[in-house]
């Protein structure tokens, strides 16, 4: 028998970036709000501390501050043929689990999507003509445009004092920073961070093939900000440990820093930690969640009633617990139809190193998650693709994050993997070569997804998450493409050698590539091809809202968590000025 | 080199026992090799950089010479404010800044007060922080045990907690504002008053560390090295660092808050930083108040306060003694004042002694008689608290020797 607590109005499903800005907004509005968090409880102080939250071995190697596979973890398989197998250790991505969730060990990159990249069907049509797009895409339109969805992003950025140089305010353009963005409001809330050697001498080179060079826009500050929820942030000191970890100086903008401790003052609401949700509970109409229930950490069900629900788990997971929930169809991908776990998307990654004479020093060590250079004129549809076989783009940037010990070792090709000769290797290059990313977007096709695993389950006894990925055709042309326009950036900035690798097939989920894992509770406009409108609110169940990277149709070439910060609070805005004086759907199906 | 852990050990019990029974600044024996300008600091800071925290001087033996160098270029700015610091370290020209941060950089001096128990805020908000504050841990920058990361981050290990204490307010008032992300002054701004005092008396009560052996980054080895004795501070540069200005500075793109050192304060990047026998072969390096000095091979090779009376003693001259005890700059007379007979360095700190004997009074207060004089030099807060001028270690002895010479100065301003 399942204890049942008080009813309360709000519950949230998460308390990482989404949970802790809609818990913020739904107290403001004077609602009672239980949030739980199926990880721990974590702050800067006591739990982000020198020197042993430098421990590249415990948070890097084995993901300390991560969701921990041996309890839940998914499934993956590369084609609807294969029988998917359970990730038994992490690898490609690196899903947070605890109080601020992945937001806690992220780097700091803080991009907004372009207006192409929310209408990027309609933008493609338009452009290129029905047929520019693959036959395989199912890519499709968000419901919204850059300029209505900019005052969230505005808003954002200023919750977490982000450092940056803005490169069109209201339509002026400003050189130096991304000509090609859309119209923000204004200028940053600081200035961009301090420029490493490797991304000036990338600066230079880009400038000098006629490109755009503009400092990344950075979560790690540039200078001490006070944010409007009254709470300072500190100057990073480019530690070069702050990807994979916690920032123990109060210098990365994250839930912790920004906005949980005012949370956590509220009187309206309460955190529960170690509670993992089961599933959303629903009334005999199976129209209206009724709450929640979870098992918290005494192994204890405890039945959460609420009178609104916020799914704001990592992308992964928001997909499974509808499933779980028997909330909205699940998608086949034989037949096309049903729309939870549809889109499932990543991001298309590649890199070019740049190896130097012992003459440069490029001391790796010396850096922040989010700091250096980058240039935009490869990203999304902001370069014609009318004589390219492709969608999509991809960011060119020297935006190294650390000389770590253990896991920085860059090598030229034809060094020995192991042995004298390399470590001779790794001493010679390790302060001398540059890494340049090159960042890029990924389709949505029909035959990449994600459903319940048939075999698999987690610690609680429920099926884990299956994905079914492999690298569209689109994504790989387009990789070798931009890939290709880094490689020449990479010969003008001097190195004595360059090495390129394109992203090729097939997908490796054991090797890191990026955390950027979207879709399977797309929003949209229309119920037969989302699971939640334009507001974020389940198309089935009206007083359930489902946030996060996994609202995104297909995924853009730049970093998701602005995106994701500003959809929150874009939902924020309309549940608490629409939703909750009238409740019921904000659109019709 | 550093010695066996035993035999450091043995030599700190020793010097352990022998110091407590002294007065600070006492036993000022410079070592050869000292560079002359280092006359302005061992006055307040000792010989061996241990520091006199009655006279307001932190320790500074074995802080990085990076760090000292910024110190003295800061006070040289302004973004650090001292009624004394200020115009010794703008009376010192660049070249000569890095030669004495490098000289104390390389010292190893024991010290350390004990203190008694440290407070456990003190021990909490050093190792641990205040969430609630929203104030980090010390220990995060400064190291475990408060011994520093140099070359940019200073230890705090064993530093006096008045000094400690004063600096937490000057980064909280604003006046001290050399770091270059601000984060002391958003620490210190987060810390009340009680918090304050409570981490400086912990970090008063742990031992200094030594200097380290070597950079913790090795340069790559010199291309070229500049020969012959007259090396200009860029060729010292390019040497120790192998690749040219881009490197020695960080290239920038961004601006980093108010009060960022900025490129002027901490872009010079000294060679010879390790504090070995290249920092020994500084005198070369141009030195103000006439090149007579660099001629004089005393001057240069800096005889120890035994030589320098001994010589003068074979006279039997008071005044005589009196003159070299200040000349051989081991107790940083000239640091403060200008003091007519003795070139270099000219101090703007105190008032010239220029025709002292004729004044009425010491300090303002005091009537000038020899043994006043005399009482006065030997420990002048004794008499008149508020002073600046510090005790400066002398012997009853010593200081009746200064206070002839002194009163031998009776012209008007002869330099």
């Amino acid at each position: 028998m399942a204890a049942r607590p008080a009813a309360v109005d709000a519950v949230l499903i998460g308390v990482g970036l989404v949970g802790t800005v809609l818990g913020r907004a739904l107290t403001r509005a004077g609602l009672t709000v239980v949030g739980l968090e199926r990880g721990d409880p974590r702050h800067t102080v006591p739990d982000f501390q020198g020197p042993h939250m430098h421990d590249e071995l415990r948070y890097a190697v084995r993901h300390s501050l991560m969701q921990n596979p041996a309890k839940e973890t998914f499934t993956f398989r590369h084609t609807l043929n294969d029988t998917a197998l359970p990730v038994r250790r992490l690898g490609s991505f690196l899903p947070g689990s605890g109080l601020g969730g992945s937001m806690v060990h992220w780097n700091g990159q803080t991009f907004r999507f372009q207006d192409h990249d929310f209408r990027q069907y309609s933008h493609t049509v338009a452009r290129y003509g029905r047929k520019a797009i693959p036959r395989e895409a199912t890519i499709q339109d968000w419901g919204f445009t850059a300029a209505e969805f900019e005052p969230y992003y505005d808003r954002f950025e200023y919750l977490l004092g982000v450092s940056g140089k803005a490169g069109n305010i209201q339509g002026r353009k400003i050189p130096g920073g991304n000509v090609f963005e859309d119209p923000r409001s204004r200028e940053y809330p600081t200035p961009p961070q301090k420029e490493p050697y490797g991304s000036a001498l990338f600066r230079k080179a880009a400038l000098s093939l006629g490109y755009h060079p503009y400092p990344q826009p950075s979560c790690n500050l540039s200078q001490p900000y006070t944010n409007p929820e009254g709470l300072t942030l500190y100057t990073c000191t480019f530690c070069g440990f702050c990807e994979r970890f916690g920032c123990e100086h109060y210098a990365k903008s994250t839930p912790q820093t920004a906005l949980l401790p005012v949370l956590l003052a509220d009187p309206n609401f309460e955190l529960r930690t170690g509670c993992h949700v089961q599933r959303i509970n629903l009334d005999d109409t199976r129209r209206h969640a009724t709450g929640v229930t979870y098992v918290d950490a005494a192994g204890h069900e405890v039945e959460q009633r609420a009178s609104l629900v916020i799914l704001g788990a990592y992308a992964l997971n928001n997909p499974r617990l509808l499933l779980l929930s028997g909330i909205g169809t699940p998608y086949d991908p034989k037949t096309g139809k049903g729309v939870v776990g549809r889109n499932y998307a990543y991001q298309t990654m590649s890199s070019v190193d740049v190896f130097y004479d012992e003459t440069v020093n490029i001391n790796p060590f010396m850096r922040s998650g989010a700091n250096g250079t980058v240039i935009a004129d490869f990203a999304g549809d902001n370069f014609d693709h009318g004589p390219l076989d492709f969608l999509g783009g991809a960011y060119i940037g020297e935006i190294m994050t650390n000389g770590r010990p253990i896991q920085f070792h860059p090598t030229p090709p034809g060094t020995p993997s192991w042995g004298s000769a390399w470590k001779r290797a790794v001493a010679r290059h390790y302060n001398h070569t540059c890494s340049i990313n090159v960042h890029g977007s990924s389709i949505a096709v029909r035959g990449n997804y994600l459903d319940l695993d048939p075999t698999y389950k987690d610690a609680w006894g429920q099926p884990l998450t299956r994905i079914t990925f492999d690298f569209p055709e689109n994504d790989i042309r387009m990789s070798a493409y931009v890939t290709q326009r880094a490689l020449e950036i990479a010969k003008a900035m001097g190195g004595r050698q360059v090495h390129a690798s394109a992203r090729e097939r097939p997908y490796d989920v054991t090797e890191y590539q990026t955390t950027h894992n979207t879709g399977g509770t797309i929003m949209g406009t229309d119920p037969a091809t989302s699971v939640v409108n334009r507001y974020l609110q389940s198309w089935d169940v009206s007083n359930l809202f489902v946030i996060g990277a996994s609202n995104f149709p297909q995924n853009a070439s730049y970093n998701p968590t602005d995106t994701v910060g500003a959809l929150a609070y874009w939902a924020a805005d309309t549940i608490v000025k629409q939703y909750l004086p009238n409740p019921g759907p904000l659109m019709g199906r | 080199m550093t010695p066996a852990p035993f035999a450091a050990g043995l030599a700190l019990a020793v010097v352990a026992a022998a110091v407590p029974a002294q007065r600070p600044g006492q036993a000022q024996r410079l070592p050869a090799g000292a560079p002359p300008a280092t006359q302005a600091c061992v006055g307040c800071h000792g010989a061996r950089g241990g520091g006199n925290p009655d006279a307001g001087a932190p320790r500074i033996a074995g802080q990085s010479q990076r760090y000292l160098r910024k110190q003295l270029d800061s006070f040289a700015q302004g973004s650090r404010r001292s009624a004394v610091m200020q115009p010794i370290a703008r009376g010192l020209p660049p070249e000569v800044r890095s030669s004495v941060a490098a000289y104390f950089a390389g010292l190893d001096t024991p010290g350390g007060r004990i203190s008694g128990e440290p407070p456990a805020r003190g021990r909490a908000l050093a190792l641990q922080g205040d969430n609630a504050l929203g104030v980090q841990a010390c220990r995060n920058c400064h190291g475990p045990g408060g011994v520093g990361e140099p070359p940019n981050i200073p230890y705090l290990a064993g530093l006096d907690a008045n000094y400690l204490a004063k600096e937490l307010r000057a980064w909280k008032e604003g006046t001290r504002t050399n770091d270059a992300g601000q984060q002391m002054f958003r620490v210190a701004t987060a810390l009340p008053a009680s918090d304050i005092e409570a981490v400086a008396r912990y970090y008063e009560s742990l031992p200094p560390p030594a200097p380290p052996p070597h950079e913790l980054v090795q340069a790559p080895p010199p291309r070229t090295r500049p020969q012959g004795p007259a090396r200009t501070a860029p060729a010292r540069r390019e040497s120790s660092q192998g690749s040219g200005v881009e490197q020695g500075a960080p290239t920038t793109g961004g601006a980093q808050g108010p009060g960022g050192g900025g490129a002027s304060e901490t872009g010079q990047d000294d060679g010879g930083v390790s504090g070995d026998g290249e920092n020994r072969k500084e005198p070369g390096s141009p030195q103000p108040g006439g090149g007579d000095q660099s001629r004089a091979p005393a001057g240069l090779t800096w005889p120890g306060l035994s030589d320098a009376a001994t010589k003068a003693s074979a006279g039997s001259n008071a005044v005589e003694i009196g003159r070299a005890l200040i000349e051989s700059g081991a107790y940083g007379c000239q640091g403060c004042h200008h003091i007519p007979g003795i070139r270099w360095p000219r101090g703007i700190v105190g008032p010239p002694l220029a025709g002292f004997a004729r004044r009425s009074f010491i300090a303002g207060q005091l009537p000038n008689d020899r043994d006043t004089l005399a009482a006065f030099l030997q420990n002048p807060p004794a008499l008149i608290p508020r002073t600046g001028m510090p005790d400066i270690g002398l012997t009853l002895g010593q200081a009746r020797q200064i206070a002839a010479f002194l009163h031998t100065l009776d012209g008007c301003d002869a330099p």
